[in-house]
């Protein structure tokens, strides 16, 4: 399973499921957990200039040893390269972790593995660091907890909600657009039940949608008025994965059309590896 | 009122399992509960009902009251059902439900879990805790 919020994307075993999600495109934090206790840290900022990164590991290794007062501290920290470096520390809990410049966007991102007791976390971290991948183009990756999905870089997260079989982010670009991206479980269960075109005009709560059918999946289109915004939907059916999975604009405006390849389908239908 | 909240809360914490614990129990069927399985993998279930009072038997035999509770699982239930046998674990559950359907982790575990509270509060499964013989 793999996690990626506004575009930085970790590789990691099915094991590790989000624990807390915070913040937004300039800074935030996310928290992954596993079965054992171990956890992994993601955290990301952007700097107007490029930042001098051990002061920064100093800086945020501070704030960790005044946590873990009364307890013997030690860190040690190592530049890789200008745009990297790793770190590790023991107090109250242990860490490993390595922070990195990405020049591209201007973000500093840090990722770090820790555990509550002494368990060597060396390999754990250097096979997690080493997937950590910054989406740097037009579209950025969002995947949890099954939902995956390539959306315009201006997007917001608004409201979430992370249900058991139902994954759905709310996200906006202004005031005037907002874009739902949603993945249900059990397609087979669901489909064997319904027929998709009217399932998905129930679920996507477009009754009054025109439902054009385009090989890759189904585009749904509900003309707005005065009062309603036009939405316009993408619905795409993964049989391998046993998910169904959607992307919703509510916006006025016409260069708000959602693309086949922001719910992972090129336009022949074949799936895409990476914006 | 506070006294009574309070008390509550400490019966309440002990009955509680922490979440390895509740990986490692193993589900097992009420033996006094009996299914058949339908064509489409559903699954009924009957529990007998009984009472422990014997003039409130009386009363339901003669009332021609239902002697028996009656319960429908879906197939995806029914695949869970049949697990329920005291040898696998809620993880090992939890996995099988994960390959079979393609779930998450996250997803089969809090699926799983909601579904055997839900027959546990009905009486037909019971958590064995505990190592294993």
């Amino acid at each position: 399973m793999a996690f990626a919020w506004y575009g930085i994307e970790l590789d990691l075993d099915d094991e590790w499921a989000p624990v807390s999600i915070e913040g937004n495109q300039k800074q935030g934090y996310a928290r992954l957990g596993s079965t054992r206790a171990h956890q992994v840290q993601l955290r990301w900022e952007t700097v107007t200039k490029p930042p001098s990164l051990p002061d920064s590991v100093n800086r945020y290794l501070n704030r960790i040893a005044k946590d873990s007062r009364k307890v013997s501290f030690s860190k040690e920290i190592s530049l890789a390269s200008e745009s990297e470096a790793s770190y590790r520390y023991s107090g109250r809990a242990s860490g490993r972790g390595s922070i990195r410049y990405i020049p591209d966007r201007n973000l500093v991102v840090l990722v770090e593995c820790v555990t509550p007791g002494k368990d060597s976390l060396s390999s754990a971290h250097q096979k997690i660091s080493s997937s950590l991948k910054v989406d740097c183009g037009d579209l950025y990756h969002w995947q949890v907890l099954g939902l995956n999905v390539y959306l315009p870089k201006d997007l917001e997260v608004g409201k979430r909600q992370l249900f058991a079989g139902r994954t759905t982010i709310h996200f906006t670009a202004g005031k005037h657009t907002i874009v739902t991206a949603e993945r249900w479980g059990l397609a087979s269960e669901l489909l064997a039940k319904h027929d998709f075109l009217e399932w998905a005009r129930a679920a996507l709560e477009l009754p009054r949608a025109t439902i054009t059918d385009e090989d890759v999946g189904i585009r749904l289109v509900q003309k707005g008025n005065l009062f309603a915004r036009t939405q316009t939907a993408v619905v795409g059916l993964y049989p391998k994965e046993n998910r169904i999975q959607s992307v919703k604009v509510q916006s006025n405006r016409s260069e708000w059309n959602p693309e086949w390849r922001w719910i992972g389908f090129s336009k022949d239908g074949s799936e895409i590896e990476t914006a | 009122m506070a006294l009574d909240r309070l008390f509550k809360r400490w019966i309440g914490n002990r009955n509680r399992l922490d979440p390895e614990q509740f990986r490692k129990a193993r589900p097992i069927r009420n033996p006094v509960v009996e299914w058949t399985t339908a064509e489409d993998g559903s699954l009924l279930m009957q529990v007998p009902l009984e009472s422990k009072r014997k003039w409130l038997q009386k009363i339901a035999v003669r009332a021609k009251w239902p002697t028996t509770r009656k319960f429908e699982l879906e197939p995806m239930g029914a695949f869970v059902w049949q697990f329920c046998d005291g040898q696998h674990s809620n993880e090992a559950i939890a996995r099988k439900l994960k390959e079979r359907y393609k779930m998450n982790r996250l997803e089969a575990e809090a699926s799983l879990s909601a579904f055997l509270q839900t027959l546990s509060q009905r009486g037909l499964i019971s958590l064995l805790i505990g190592t294993k013989k």
